[in-house]
C-alpha cells in the first residue's frame, strides 16, 4: 500500500469512529411511544403525492398519520392505506402528533431542511427523501440539529448498501472492496455516464415563461411554496414537475444525483470530505427554470475525480480508472483474475441497513445525516456551478466557497418569512 | 495545471480584444438587441462574450432592458437569462465596478418597472448582487405587503450594518403582520440584537402562532437579556413541551446562543432552571437538552453525576449520560462503567458495549471477556462480540470461532461477518487450521466464511471436507469450492465432477472454470479434456460442457459445436452451453441456430443467448440491426419480440429507427417501440424530416405515467430544435410501387428520345415492370424475369440504405444497384467462383480502369438479409456492406460511354437478373452539391472580378470566424471566439459590389466599405447593415439601423428582404459620396453621404470614416450565423 492510501485508510477509520457517536434522546424509551422490538414503530408521512405514497410500504413500520397541502393527495393516500389514518394539513401538527415515532419527509426538496429541523427538535426520528436539502447551508443546520438532539436519520437512497449499482451488476460493497484493496491505485477517476446507467433523468428541466394560472382549490399553494420566493401559480411549477425549478429542486441532478453520487462518495472514502473544485460544461441557465447540462467534474484534494457525463457519448469508457487498473460496466476489469485476488481481502465494514433496528438500538443508519450531508453537498455544489456557469473552488474544512461571494450567497439562501432555520 | 490556466487567460484576453471591435457608440436598443440575440449561450465562451457585452451597459441601459419585461407568463426568457447570469457574473472578484453599475441599474429599474411581479424579479436579482448602495432604495419596499418579503431578503443577503439597521428601522415604523414577519425573518438572519425590544413589543400585537414562532426564533438567535423572561414564560406555559410557536426548543436554542456569546452565567441559569422544571412526559426533550448544555458549561461538576447515572437501569438517563460522557471519559471511567455491566438489564448491557466500542476502551477487554458468559440475551452478546473485535482490531479469530458452536443463528451471522471483515492478516489461516477438526456446526459456519473469503491454503481443507459424512457439511464444501480452488487443483476437480452428485455438479463446474481461467497450462488441459470426452456420447459427458462454455476459447467452441448435429443425443446440452458462453465467440453458432431451431424450448434458450451475446459483441451497428430484425422475424412470442425490438435501441441506426416506428401502434410492442424511437432520435440529431417528426409525435402520445411529462417535453424540445428539411426519406412504402417505374433503354438513348417517344416507351416498360416486381410482405420482390426497376426521381449526390436478399435456391443468384442509371454495385452468391463471386458483394462490377472488386467479403449467408449503404458524391462511390466499408472513394465509370464521366444526375435502378431478389427498408438522403460560381458574360465584359466563387478565400484576409461550408457557401460562424470580421486583401475606392446572402433568425452582420483592417469599421469606414430586422429583438431599432442602411447615416427602405432562409441578391454601388443599395432588384438606398451628414449623422455620432476615400471591403460579424455566396466586385 502506498503512503497516500494508508493515510486515507486512517482517515476512514477515524471518520467511522465519529460516525458511530452515541445518542442523547432515545425515542423508543420515551415512555408512551415505547414498543417491543417485534412491534411496529409508527410513522407519519409528510407529502403524499406519488413519491410519498411509496413510503407507506417500507417494512417494519405502520403509517398512522399523513400530511399534505393538496387534499387530493390526502384522499388518494387515505384510499391506498385503506382509510382511518389521521390527516394533517400542517406538517408541524404531524410532527407533534404523539402517535408518530418516525417522520417521513417526501415533499419537494425546498421543504426538507425545515421539516427535518422541526422533527429533530421534536425528538422524532427521520426518514427523508433525497436530496437531503436544497442548499448546503440547510444541510449544515439539519446535521447540527440532529447531532444536538440525537435523532436517527436516514436518507432515502440505498445504492451504497442495497441493490446492484447502475450498470455495474454488483452491489457497491463489492466495488468498495476493490477500491479498498488498492489494486486500482490512487487517485481514482469515476465517470458516471449514460453508459453506466446515468440516463435521461438528468435532463429533467423546467419551462421558461410559465403561463400564470389559478391554483386549484384543493391545493394550499401558499403553504406549498412555504420558504420559497412567491411566484404566481402554474401547473408545471408543482407536483412531479417541480424538479425543473431552482426554487424547489435542481432538475435531474437535484432529483436523481444523490442516487449516483452517494455510492461513489462511499467507495472513494469521501464520507467526511467535499471536493475542492467543481467544473461545469453547460449552457447558460435561466433564473427560474433548470436547464440541461453536458458535464460536471468534481475534484478532491487528493486528486480523485467524479465526472458526471450527462451526454455519455464515450461508450466503453471505464467506470473507475486508477493508475494501476480499471473497472468497467458489468464489473469487468483489466486486472487479471480479479475475483480470486479479491477473495483474499477482508470485506468492507458492515453497514447498519435496517432502519427499524437502527431506530430501536439508537445506532446510526448506513446513510445518515453525516455522510448524507456530504453527498447532498456534492449535488448542491454541482447545482451552484451550473447556476453560475463557471468553475467553483470549495474549502472542504470550512464548507464554503473560496473567495467567492456569488457562490457563497447560494450556500445560505434566505427564506420567506415566517420560515427560517 | 498552471499551463492550462495560462492558456485560458490568453484566451480570455483575446476575447476581450475581439470584443473591442464592437461598435462603441451603439444605442441602448442595439446594445439590448445584441445581448438578447445571444441568450441563452450554449457554450461558456459565448456566455462570457455576452457578459462582456453587458459590462458596457450603463445603469440606464440596464433599466431599459428590464423595462422590456412583460407581465409574468410573457416572453421574458431572454431578458431573464441575461440579467440573472449577469447578477452572478458581477460578483466575481475584481468586478466590483461592474457590480456597482449593475446594482444601480437594477435600482433604477425598480422605479421604472411597473408590474409588481417584475419588480419582485428585480429584487431577486439584487439579492444576488447588491451591497450597501441598494439599502436605501430597497428599504422603501419594506412597507409593501407584496414586496416586503423580497426586499427583506435582499437586505439580509447584503448582511452589513447598514442593511441591518435599515431592517431595524423599518420594524420600528408602521408594520403589518405580513411586513413584520418578513422583516423579523431577515433580522434573524443578520442577527441584529437592537431589534429585541421592538420584537417583544410586536409579540403582544400579533398573536398568531406563525408570527410568534418567527419572533421567538429571531429572539433566540440574538441572545439578548430581555428575551429570557419572554421565552421562559411561553415555554413554561406549554410545560416545556412542543407547541406551534416552538418556544421550548427555542428557549434551549437561546441558552445555547448565550453560551456561544460568552454569557455563560445566564446560559447556566436558563439550563439549570429548565433541567429542574421540565419534568412532564412531553418535556423530556427539553430536560435532556438542558442537561446536555449544563454538562458542556460545567464539565467537571457534571461528570460525577453522569458517571453515576451511566450505570442506571433507567434507559433514558443512562443513554444520555453515556452520550454526554463521550469524549470526556477517561480510561478509568470506562473500566468503572464496564465493571458495572452485570448490574444492568439486557438493553443496558448493549448500550454500554456500544459505548465502549466507540470509545476504543482497550482497558476493558478483560472485563468484557469475563462477563461474557453471564450476559443477558442475544443482543447484549452481539454487542459484546462487536466491541471485542473492534477493541482487539480483529486479533481474536480463535475466540470468535470458539463461540460458533453455541451461537444462535443471529449471533453466528455476526461472528461470520466479523471474520469476513477482520483486517487481521492471520484470520483466514486460523480458519484453515481449525476447520478440519471443528464440530459440524462450526464447520458449516466456517465453510460459509471460506466461500466468501479464503487464501491459497484453503483449498486443501475444502477438498477433504467434500468427503464429510455429514451431508450438509459436504454440500457447503461444494458451495465453497469455486471460491478457493487453485490452478493446480484442476485434475482434482475433474475427478470430483465425475463422481459428484447431480446437485453438486454446478459448483464443481464453476470451480473447474476458475481453475482454468488463468491457468498457464490451459491449452493442454483443454485439449486433454476434450479428447477424454470426445469419444463418448454418454450423458455424463455433458457435465463437462459448462467448463468449455466458461473457458470460452476457440478450442472449446470447436469441442462443443461437435455436439450440435441434429441427431446428437447431447445436442440440447451443447446448445445450452453455447447460449451461456462466457464471451461472444459462440455468436455465429447461435445465429445459425436462431435460423434453424424448431423446438420451442431450445429456441428460447438460443434466442436469449443470441440476444445477450449480440448486445455484448463488437459486431457493427448495421449488422446488429440486420441480425436483430432477423431475430424479430424468428421470435415466437411477444416477450422475444420485445427483446429484439428493444435491443435495436443501442444500434442507433436509421434502419432500426424506421423498423421500430412500425410498432408504435402495436398494442404489445408500442412501449418498447416508443423507447427505441425516442432514444435513437435523441442520440442522432442528424435524423430529421417528416417521417421522424411523425414518429416522435406518435411516441409522445404513447407516453404515460407520472414522470412522463419530462419525456414529453424532451420530445417537444427536440422537435422544436429539429432543423427544417429532410435527411433519409423512404423510397419504398412496403405496400405498392409508388415512386418506381420500368426501365427504358439507357440514359444516353433516353436523352436522345423525344418526350413523346419516351413517354410511349415508358408506358410499355411500366407495364412490363409490374409483371415482375411486386410489393410483398413489406418487401420489394423481383420474380427472376424481366428488366430493372427504376426510381421516378433522378438523384445527384446521395446516401442510399437498403436491405437485400438473394434466393438461396435460385439459379445463379445475382443482383445489383445501378447508380445514376449506370451499372452497378454488385450483389451475388459468393460461392459462384466460376464468375469470380468469391470476392464478395458490394464492388463496382463494371469498372475497368478503377477498382471493381470490394476490399473484403462481408456478405451474410446466401438467403439471409444483407444491409448496404451506398454513398455517391460527384463520380466517387463508397459502399458499406453489413457495416463494413468495402468500396472506399472509388470512381464509378460510365458503362454506357466509356469516354465520358458518369452522368451528374440520373435515376437509381435495382437490377434484374435471373433469380428472385428481395429488397426492403430502402431510404435515401440527398446530399447538397457544392456549386462553383462564375461571372456572367455581361459581368466579364464589364470587368467584374470574382472575390468568392465557393472554393477558396484567397482574396480575403484570414479569419477563423468565417468558413466555407460543404455546399461551397461562406458562413459566419456564431461560435467563433474572435476575429469576427473578414476583409478583402485589396483596397477599393469607387466600386460596384454584388453578393448573395441568406439570413438566420436574429442574424446581424454588415458590409464594411472603405474601411481599415483595424478598428471599428462602422465608424472608421462605413457599414452597410445586414440584419434580420424583423426579429423580435430588433423591434426598437432606429430606421438608420434597418437592413441595407448606411449605418447611422442613411436609412434604408424596408420590405425588400426575402423570407428568412431564402437567398437575397444585393448590389452596393459607391461613387464619391454617393451610395446606392439595390436589394432583390429594389433600390433601398440612394443617397449622398456627405449631404446626409452635413448637419451631423443621424445617430449623432462622429463618423471619421466619411473622410476616407478608399479601403477594404469586409463582412462585419456579430456572433450570428449568416451565409454569403457569389461575391463579385468591379472598380469604377
Amino acid at each position: 500500500m502506498d503512503k497516500q492510501n494508508s493515510s486515507r485508510r486512517d482517515f476512514i477509520k477515524k471518520s467511522l469512529i465519529g460516525a458511530a457517536a452515541f445518542t442523547i434522546v432515545p425515542r423508543f424509551v420515551l415512555g408512551k411511544g415505547y414498543l417491543a422490538p417485534s412491534d411496529h414503530l409508527t410513522k407519519g408521512v409528510i407529502g403524499v403525492g406519488s413519491m410519498g405514497r411509496g413510503h407507506f410500504g417500507y417494512a417494519g413500520t405502520k403509517t398512522v398519520a399523513i400530511c399534505d397541502v393538496d387534499s387530493r393527495h390526502l384522499a388518494l393516500a387515505q384510499k391506498a392505506l385503506g382509510g382511518g389514518v389521521k390527516e394533517h394539513h400542517d406538517f408541524r401538527d404531524l410532527i407533534q402528533n404523539p402517535e408518530v415515532d418516525i417522520v417521513h419527509i417526501a415533499t419537494p426538496p425546498h421543504w426538507h431542511g425545515l421539516m427535518a429541523l422541526e422533527a429533530a427538535r421534536s425528538g422524532k426520528d427521520i426518514w427523508c427523501e433525497k436530496p437531503m436539502t436544497r442548499t448546503i447551508g440547510e444541510g449544515k443546520k439539519v446535521k447540527e440539529a440532529i447531532a444536538q438532539h440525537g435523532n436517527i436519520f436516514r436518507l432515502n437512497t440505498w445504492f451504497r448498501f442495497d441493490s446492484n449499482f447502475y450498470g455495474m451488476n454488483v452491489p457497491v460493497k463489492k466495488i468498495k472492496k476493490v477500491v479498498d484493496t488498492g489494486m486500482l491505485g490512487w487517485p481514482l477517476k469515476v465517470t458516471i455516464s449514460k453508459h453506466t446507467g446515468f440516463d435521461w433523468k438528468f435532463y429533467w428541466v423546467g419551462k421558461e415563461n410559465l403561463p400564470v394560472e389559478q391554483a386549484p382549490k384543493e391545493l394550499d399553494y401558499e403553504m406549498w411554496l412555504g420558504p420559497a420566493p412567491y411566484k404566481p401559480y402554474s401547473t408545471h411549477r408543482v407536483h412531479t414537475t417541480f424538479r425543473g425549478y431552482w426554487d424547489y429542486d435542481g432538475g435531474g441532478l437535484g432529483d436523481m444525483g444523490q442516487h449516483y453520487l452517494d455510492p461513489v462518495q462511499y467507495f472513494l472514502g469521501k464520507d467526511n470530505e467535499s471536493p475542492v473544485k467543481v467544473e461545469v460544461d453547460a449552457p447558460q441557465q435561466h433564473s427560474d427554470a433548470v436547464g440541461t447540462w453536458r458535464k460536471i467534474t468534481y475534484t478532491f484534494a487528493d486528486g480523485c475525480q467524479i465526472i458526471l457525463d450527462g451526454e455519455g457519448t464515450e461508450v466503453g469508457k471505464a467506470y473507475i480508472e486508477g493508475p494501476k487498473g480499471k473497472l468497467y460496466r458489468g464489473f469487468k476489469s483489466d486486472i487479471p483474475d480479479l475475483e480470486r485476488k479479491l477473495a483474499q481481502y477482508p470485506d468492507p465494514a458492515p453497514q447498519m441497513t435496517d432502519f427499524v433496528e437502527a431506530v430501536r438500538t439508537r445506532q446510526k443508519f448506513a446513510l445518515n445525516e453525516e455522510n448524507g450531508y456530504y453527498s447532498s453537498t456534492l449535488v448542491n455544489l454541482g447545482l451552484a456551478a451550473l447556476r453560475l456557469n463557471r468553475t467553483l473552488h470549495f474549502d472542504s474544512d470550512k464548507q464554503e466557497f473560496v473567495n467567492d461571494e456569488a457562490a457563497n450567497r447560494l450556500i445560505d439562501q434566505p427564506m420567506r418569512g415566517p420560515w427560517t432555520m | 495545471m498552471k499551463r492550462i490556466f495560462n492558456t485560458l487567460s490568453i484566451l480570455l484576453l483575446l476575447q476581450t480584444a475581439s470584443y473591442a471591435q464592437q461598435p462603441s457608440g451603439r444605442t441602448t436598443a442595439t446594445k439590448i438587441a445584441d445581448v438578447l440575440a445571444q441568450q441563452p449561450a450554449e457554450e461558456q465562451s459565448k456566455f462570457l462574450l455576452a457578459m462582456k457585452e453587458l459590462e458596457n451597459f450603463t445603469p440606464e441601459d440596464v433599466a431599459a432592458l428590464l423595462v422590456t419585461l412583460k407581465p409574468q407568463g410573457g416572453p421574458n426568457a431572454t431578458v431573464e437569462y441575461a440579467t440573472n447570469s449577469y447578477a452572478f457574473y458581477v460578483m466575481q472578484p475584481g468586478k466590483d465596478a461592474a457590480r456597482e453599475k449593475y446594482a444601480n441599474g437594477l435600482l433604477l429599474a425598480l422605479d421604472q418597472v411597473k408590474d409588481k411581479d417584475n419588480k419582485g424579479y428585480v429584487l431577486e436579482l439584487l439579492k444576488f448582487c447588491a451591497k450597501n448602495e441598494a439599502v436605501a432604495k430597497v428599504s422603501t419596499f419594506l412597507t409593501d405587503d407584496y414586496l416586503a418579503e423580497k426586499a427583506a431578503r435582499v437586505l439580509s443577503a447584503i448582511d452589513t450594518k447598514e442593511s441591518s439597521d435599515a431592517l431595524n428601522k423599518a420594524l420600528t415604523g408602521n408594520v403589518t403582520e405580513k411586513t413584520a414577519t418578513a422583516i423579523i425573518g431577515a433580522l434573524s438572519e443578520v442577527k441584529n440584537q437592537d431589534a429585541e425590544a421592538r420584537i417583544i413589543e410586536l409579540i403582544g400585537q400579533f398573536s398568531s402562532d406563525n408570527f410568534q414562532r418567527n419572533a421567538f426564533t429571531a429572539l433566540s438567535k440574538f441572545g439578548g437579556q430581555k428575551t429570557y423572561e419572554v421565552l421562559y414564560n411561553k415555554a413554561k406555559s406549554v410545560e416545556f413541551g412542543f407547541d406551534r410557536t416552538n418556544a421550548s426548543s427555542l428557549l434551549i436554542e437561546f441558552a445555547n446562543n448565550l453560551a456561544k456569546n460568552n454569557n455563560q452565567n445566564l446560559a447556566t441559569q436558563v439550563a439549570t432552571r429548565v433541567y429542574k422544571e421540565a419534568n412532564g412526559e412531553s418535556a423530556i426533550g427539553a430536560k435532556v437538552a438542558a442537561l446536555e448544555l449544563l454538562s458542556r458549561l460545567q464539565p467537571s461538576k457534571q461528570r460525577k453525576e453522569l458517571l453515576k447515572i451511566s450505570s442506571s437501569n433507567n434507559a433514558i438517563l443512562r443513554n444520555v449520560a453515556l452520550g454526554l460522557l463521550g469524549n470526556g471519559a477517561s480510561a478509568s471511567d470506562m473500566k468503572k462503567i464496564a465493571s458495572s455491566l452485570l448490574k444492568l438489564d439486557a438493553q443496558g448491557q448493549e448500550s454500554v458495549f456500544n459505548f465502549l466500542r466507540t470509545k476504543d476502551s482497550k482497558a476493558s477487554i478483560a472485563v468484557i471477556e469475563k462477563s461474557l458468559p453471564k450476559l443477558k440475551g442475544e443482543e447484549a452478546k452481539i454487542a459484546a462480540y462487536n466491541t471485542l473485535s473492534a477493541l482487539t482490531e480483529g486479533a481474536n479469530t480463535e475466540f470468535l470461532i470458539g463461540q460458533l458452536a453455541t451461537a444462535s443463528t443471529k449471533e453466528a451471522d455476526v461472528l461470520k461477518t466479523l471474520l469476513l471483515t477482520s483486517k487481521n492478516a492471520q484470520t483466514i489461516d486460523v480458519v484453515n487450521k481449525v476447520i478440519g477438526s471443528a464440530d459440524e456446526k462450526t464447520q458449516l459456519a466456517l465453510l460459509d466464511v471460506l466461500s466468501k473469503r479464503s487464501n491459497p491454503n484453503s483449498a486443501a481443507q475444502i477438498f477433504s471436507l467434500l468427503n464429510s459424512s455429514d451431508s450438509t457439511v459436504k454440500a457447503a464444501a461444494y458451495t465453497a469450492l469455486p471460491n478457493v480452488v487453485n490452478d493446480n487443483d484442476f485434475d482434482k476437480i475433474i475427478e470430483v465432477l465425475g463422481k459428484g452428485d447431480a446437485k453438486d455438479v454446478n459448483a464443481a463446474q464453476q470451480a473447474a472454470i476458475v481453475a482454468l481461467q488463468n491457468n498457464a497450462d490451459k491449452a493442454n488441459i483443454l485439449k486433454r479434456l476434450s479428447a477424454n470426452i470426445s469419444r463418448s456420447l454418454a450423458p455424463s459427458s455433458a457435465r463437462y460442457f459448462p467448463i468449455f462454455a466458461g473457458e470460452g476459447s476457440d478450442e472449446s467452441l470447436k469441442t462443443i459445436t461437435n455436439y450440435i448435429g441434429q441427431d446428437n443425443p447431447l445436442r440440447a446440452d451443447a446448445i445450452k452451453a453455447l447460449a451461456s458462453w462466457s464471451n461472444t465467440s459462440s455468436l455465429d453458432a447461435l445465429t445459425a441456430l436462431l435460423r434453424t431451431e424448431k423446438d420451442a424450448t431450445l429456441f428460447s434458450t438460443v434466442f436469449d443467448g443470441f440476444i445477450r451475446q449480440l448486445n455484448a459483441s463488437k459486431v457493427n451497428n448495421d449488422q446488429k440491426t440486420i441480425l436483430l430484425k432477423d431475430a424479430f422475424e424468428y421470435a415466437q412470442n411477444t416477450r422475444q419480440k420485445n427483446t429484439a425490438l428493444g435491443s435495436l435501441r443501442a444500434t442507433g441506426t436509421y434502419s432500426a429507427l424506421a423498423f421500430a416506428s412500425r410498432f408504435l401502434e402495436d398494442k404489445d410492442l408500442k412501449g418498447t417501440a416508443t423507447d427505441v424511437v425516442m432514444n435513437i432520435t435523441a442520440d442522432n440529431k442528424s435524423f430529421i424530416g417528416t417521417d421522424v417528426r411523425q414518429w416522435l409525435e406518435k411516441a409522445q402520445n404513447n407516453l404515460s405515467g407520472s414522470e412522463s411529462s419530462y419525456l414529453r417535453e424532451a420530445i417537444v424540445r427536440h422537435l422544436a430544435e429539429m432543423p427544417k428539411g429532410e435527411s433519409y426519406v423512404s423510397m419504398f412504402n412496403g405496400k405498392d410501387l409508388t415512386g418506381w417505374k420500368g426501365l427504358v433503354e439507357n440514359p444516353i438513348k433516353r436523352a436522345q428520345m423525344s418526350a413523346k417517344e419516351l413517354a410511349a416507351k415508358q408506358e410499355i416498360a411500366d407495364k412490363k415492370m409490374r409483371e415482375n416486381w411486386k410489393a410483398e410482405d413489406g418487401s420489394l420482390v423481383f420474380s427472376g424475369h424481366g428488366d430493372n426497376i427504376a426510381t421516378v426521381k433522378h438523384y445527384g449526390d446521395f446516401e442510399l440504405i437498403l436491405d437485400w436478399k438473394l434466393d438461396k435456391n435460385g439459379k445463379e443468384p445475382d443482383a445489383g444497384v445501378y447508380l445514376r442509371g449506370t451499372p452497378q454495385v454488385q450483389m451475388w452468391d459468393i460461392s459462384r467462383t466460376d464468375v469470380g463471386a468469391q470476392v464478395g458483394s458490394g464492388g463496382l462490377y463494371n469498372n475497368q480502369k478503377h477498382e471493381s472488386k470490394p476490399s473484403k467479403v462481408a456478405d451474410n449467408p446466401l438467403g439471409e438479409w444483407n444491409n448496404m449503404k451506398i454513398k455517391m458524391v460527384g463520380e466517387k462511390v463508397w459502399v458499406w456492406l453489413n457495416g463494413e466499408l468495402v468500396v472506399d472513394n472509388v470512381t464509378l465509370e460510365n458503362y454506357w460511354d466509356r469516354n465520358q464521366s458518369i452522368f451528374p444526375t440520373e435515376q437509381i435502378e435495382l437490377q434484374a437478373h435471373g433469380s428472385r431478389v428481395w429488397y426492403r427498408d430502402i431510404f435515401i438522403k440527398e446530399l447538397p452539391r457544392k456549386v462553383t460560381y462564375t461571372l456572367s458574360d455581361a459581368e466579364k465584359k464589364e470587368g467584374f472580378e470574382m472575390l468568392f466563387d465557393g472554393t477558396n478565400l484567397d482574396k480575403w484576409t484570414s479569419s477563423t470566424a468565417y468558413e466555407i461550408t460543404e455546399e461551397g457557401v461562406l458562413r459566419s460562424n456564431p461560435d467563433a471566439k474572435f476575429g469576427k470580421n473578414i476583409y478583402t486583401k485589396n483596397e477599393y475606392s469607387d466600386f460596384v459590389y454584388r453578393f448573395q446572402f441568406k439570413l438566420t433568425p436574429g442574424a446581424n452582420n454588415g458590409v464594411g466599405i472603405r474601411t481599415p483592417i483595424e478598428g471599428d469599421a462602422a465608424y472608421l469606414g462605413h457599414e452597410i447593415q445586414i440584419l434580420d430586422d424583423k426579429a423580435d429583438v430588433y423591434k426598437n431599432l432606429a430606421p438608420y439601423q434597418y437592413h441595407g442602411s448606411v449605418y447611422g447615416i442613411i436609412a434604408a427602405k424596408r420590405g425588400a428582404l426575402k423570407p428568412l432562409g431564402e437567398w437575397n441578391e444585393q448590389e452596393i454601388r459607391v461613387q464619391g459620396s454617393k451610395i446606392k443599395v439595390t436589394l432583390n432588384g429594389k433600390v433601398i438606398v440612394d443617397g449622398d453621404m456627405k449631404e446626409a451628414t452635413k448637419n451631423g449623422a443621424a445617430d449623432k455620432k462622429d463618423h471619421p470614416g466619411l473622410k476616407r476615400t478608399t479601403g477594404h471591403i469586409g463582412f462585419l460579424g456579430h456572433g450570428t450565423e449568416v451565409f454569403f455566396r457569389n461575391i463579385r466586385v468591379k472598380s469604377l
